[in-house]
């Protein structure tokens, strides 16, 4: 189990590039996440988030640069990185012939588990996906969302620190997103690192603490999520809604000078304040009610990830 | 219960172990995934049973149609080793292409890579799960076999030779099937060689059992190879296919290596030791029977060339040592010294791939020393020539690699191939353009001035059962007595100028570069701190 308390960098980019001919899956792209973390990759199609996963995975070598896990490198130390990684992949063959019990079983001899080490852990890791009922059906007659949970399962076979996840939630109902987010962040919970590839933002975001935002290989935005959102737009909409009539509102926060901009649409009004903390907010809302103002709804309107990630990729595809 | 608590230890969990499968946890994981998906397949069991069906199908017709005053045995045993050889030569190898095939086709070998799985264990596991399968078919036939002995007026030890002959044929086309079905970049050029590679493999594989059957008919089967006084000969047969068994599977895991890692030591191991085991045969068979000239000078045509594609393999290396592949060989200087033509690099390959040839040619050398015509020792001087072309051929290649690389730094194991065809058909053209037929390479010709050269002989150069086939026609020895002085003279030039190379790629800094180094002169930008979430 890891360390939750720990907080050394747990995956570091060092200039890490790919080079494919002239294409440049990955150019130059630095960044320390640290152990613990949850931290959402996105970038469009092509943007080179599969090209640095396979890296730190150990599948494929970067052209120049380095890329570390726990301090160690995939390029030198690829051996004793692998044992600390566990990568689910996008897409990923299924064998024949092979019961869900029988393909965590291999895996956990793959990586060297032994005797009743390795038949514990196979079958905590089916209690813990929730495939333990399906243990004897053939892996080739699983659904999308059962493979999915099997191969999450293959990836943390080995109690690995790392877990890297290439769009995991591609192709799954509702009901198994949900819970796929719940398992993620039971693991979270354990301290483990995730790095999460997806196209899914609005889940993503209910999972991160961080993301990094990649596009034509060059990394574009890397930081907290509510930072990233901060420096996106200077400034944050409030939408308030009155008993009474909200002309009356738009005028007294006219005269206000920390007020940007205030419109009534309808039955309720907009307005724009200076990005803030919760408490300028708060400060705000209580000024109203003493002035009288009968509040019923005050939501401040944070920029989602979507709108975040809409902002900073240019939506170009190489 | 909630998945953390799943995730954690249980209480009672020791108790609860089940006692199966003990001894399989030291198994290769591979074995054991092939072994239960073979139980549950409906191909295994449908190969199984077509083959208990096909044996008793030849029992029942042979004993029915059998005559009464007997000699059915060995009919029966005939059968029963046609039905093995196919199962064994073909099915097998098939099963063993399909395994890993699949594998790579079904986007599941890259799950296997980021465990702890070697390369070289996959290719084991696979290797060894379908010797598994065979063993299983193997002991289905064992009855018969038994039967067909007591039944039929054969020795004990024709019907061991026989099995241990086909389970090591179908050792060694397993083998090489699981190699070609690794490779992962099919060109052309692969193609080609894989052709050529199957052609040969299949030839010797069959071609051992197809003898065996032949001796098992005849009644007056002599069993030379077999005789007590010449065990050597079996032996080093045995040895010499173990040795290509373990090169195929250091190929094969080879292939699912990355570049950057040291995937030429462990090639070049098993090539000495197959190129050994092949001078011990050579040896064995020179001891145990008397040979004449010409069957040495086509097995040492063969060799050459044989050496050639190997030697344009081992050249095409590059000359800088990936970080990841230093790592692996001691810091110590004097410590590389006895590895030296290990160390991975084209000029080492170079060197390494010459002198096996010369060590070839010096136990054949040694083995024929005896005069012919009173004159000249003609087999010790062939070598000699032979050996001096190839230092001097693939040495040219070598050196016109290093600078095309220059311009195309991709050029590679296809390009130093071409390289070399090109200088021995240009060679063997300037030899037919000059009248001066010394320049035509690796044939007994080279020491006649008969004129069997020709335009279509100019293309036969390529083909390789051809060459070593060539007509030992005219006087040998009659040829110009300066070209085996030049000749050798200018390969030692070459090996001179290659060593070098050779030096800088043995010495190589061992030390990885620190990554702080690294970044700092590939990447020119700096990172931006990290409180800023725009970096770069």
């Amino acid at each position: 189990m890891v360390d939750p308390t720990s907080t050394a960098t747990a995956i570091e980019f060092r200039g890490l590039s790919r080079h494919f001919g002239a294409t440049r899956a990955v150019d130059n792209v630095s960044l320390a996440i640290e152990a613990g973390s949850v931290c959402g990759f996105v970038g469009p199609n092509g943007a080179g988030k599969t090209t640095a996963m396979r890296i730190l995975s150990t599948l494929d070598l970067p052209t120049h640069g380095d890329a570390l896990i726990d301090g160690m490198s995939v390029v030198l130390d690829a051996d004793r990185v692998r044992p600390l990684v566990g990568f689910m992949p996008d897409s990923y063959g299924v064998y024949k012939n092979v019961r869900c019990h029988e393909y965590l079983d291999f895996f956990a001899r793959a990586y060297g588990l032994v005797g009743r080490e390795r038949e514990r852990r196979v079958r905590q890791i089916m209690e813990f996906t929730g495939v333990a009922q399906i243990r004897e059906k053939q892996m080739t007659a699983l659904s999308k969302g059962m493979r999915q949970r099997l191969c999450l399962g293959r990836a943390l076979i080995h109690d690995p620190k790392v877990l890297i996840l290439d769009e995991p939630a591609a192709g799954l109902d509702p009901r198994a997103r949900r819970e796929l987010k719940d398992m993620v962040g039971e693991l979270a919970s354990q301290g483990k690192t995730l790095l999460i590839s997806s196209h899914i933002l609005a889940e993503l975001a209910e999972m991160v603490t961080e993301i990094c935002i990649i596009e034509q290989g060059r990394l574009r935005a890397h930081g907290r999520v509510d930072e990233i959102q901060r420096h996106v737009a200077p400034d944050q909409t409030i939408r308030v809604r009155l008993l009474d009539d909200p002309a009356r509102l738009v005028t007294w926060l006219e005269n206000r000078p920390a007020i940007l901009e205030a419109q009534q649409e309808s039955d309720h009004v907009r307005l724009r304040v200076p990005q803030g903390d919760d408490a300028e907010n708060a400060s705000l809302l209580r000024e109203m009610i003493e002035q009288g103002f009968q509040v019923v709804e005050f939501t401040v309107q944070q920029k989602s990830l979507e709108d975040v990630f809409m902002h900073v990729t240019d939506g170009v595809v190489q | 219960m909630t998945k953390a608590e799943a995730m954690a230890p249980q209480v009672g969990d020791e108790a609860r172990e089940p006692r199966q499968s003990t001894l399989s946890h030291w198994f290769n994981p591979i074995l054991v995934k092939e072994a239960r998906q073979a139980a549950s397949s409906p191909a295994f069991a449908g190969v199984l049973l077509t083959l208990i069906a096909a044996l008793a199908g030849w029992t029942i017709f042979t004993v029915a149609m059998a005559s009464p005053t007997g000699g059915w045995g060995r009919s029966l045993l005939l059968g029963y080793a046609c039905i093995l050889s196919f199962v064994m030569l073909v099915i097998v190898p098939w099963m063993a292409h399909q395994s890993m095939a699949s594998e790579l086709q079904g986007n599941t070998l890259e799950l296997l890579m980021m465990s702890s799985i070697s390369p070289g264990q996959v290719i084991r596991g696979k290797l060894h799960s379908v010797m598994a399968i065979a063993g299983t078919f193997f002991s289905a036939m064992a009855p018969c076999f038994a039967f067909g002995y007591l039944a039929g007026n054969v020795s004990l030890l024709q019907v061991l030779s026989f099995l241990a002959t086909v389970l090591l044929a179908s050792w060694f086309l397993s083998s090489g099937a699981i190699f070609l079905a690794a490779l992962r970049r099919v060109s052309p050029l692969v193609v080609f060689f894989g052709l050529g590679l199957v052609q040969i493999a299949g030839g010797i594989a069959f071609g051992l059992p197809v003898w065996f059957l032949a001796q098992l008919e005849s009644s007056t089967a002599t069993w030379r190879w077999l005789h007590v006084e010449h065990p050597g000969v079996a032996i080093s047969v045995v040895a010499m296919a173990l040795a290509a068994i373990s090169l195929f599977n250091a190929a094969g895991a080879a292939s699912l290596t990355f570049p950057a890692a040291n995937r030429s030591s462990p090639l070049r191991w098993r090539l000495l030791v197959l190129a050994t085991t092949a001078m011990v045969f050579l040896v064995a068979m020179f001891e145990a029977f008397v040979f004449d000239d010409e069957p040495v000078v086509v097995l040492s045509v063969l060799f050459f060339i044989v050496w050639l594609g190997i030697g344009s393999l081992l050249v095409a290396e590059r000359s800088q040592m990936s970080s990841r592949a230093r790592r692996a060989f001691p810091a110590s200087r004097l410590a590389r010294i006895p590895i030296a033509w290990l160390i991975p690099g084209n000029a080492t390959g170079y060197l390494f791939a010459i002198s096996v040839v010369w060590a070839y040619s010096l136990v054949v050398a040694y083995l024929f020393r005896r005069p012919v015509l009173s004159q000249i020792y003609v087999i010790p001087l062939i070598l000699f020539v032979s050996a001096s072309y190839y230092t001097l051929f693939l040495g040219l290649t070598r050196f016109i690699l290093v600078l095309l690389r220059r311009r195309t730094p991709r050029a590679g194991f296809g390009t130093s191939f071409c390289i070399l065809a090109v200088l021995l058909v240009g060679g063997h053209f300037v030899g037919w353009a000059c009248d001066f037929y010394s320049l035509y390479p690796f044939t007994q010709a080279s020491f006649t001035m008969g004129g069997f050269l020709s335009w279509p002989r100019a293309l036969e150069i390529l083909l390789t059962t051809q060459t070593a086939s060539l007509p030992m026609g005219g006087v040998p020895g009659s040829g110009p007595a300066f070209v085996p002085v030049l000749v050798g003279s200018l390969a030692a030039l070459v090996v001179l100028l290659t060593l070098p190379a050779a030096a800088a790629q043995i010495f190589a800094p061992t030390t990885p570069v620190p990554h702080a180094v690294e970044v700092a002169t590939l990447s020119r930008q700096p990172a931006k701190p990290t409180t800023d979430p725009f970096a770069d």
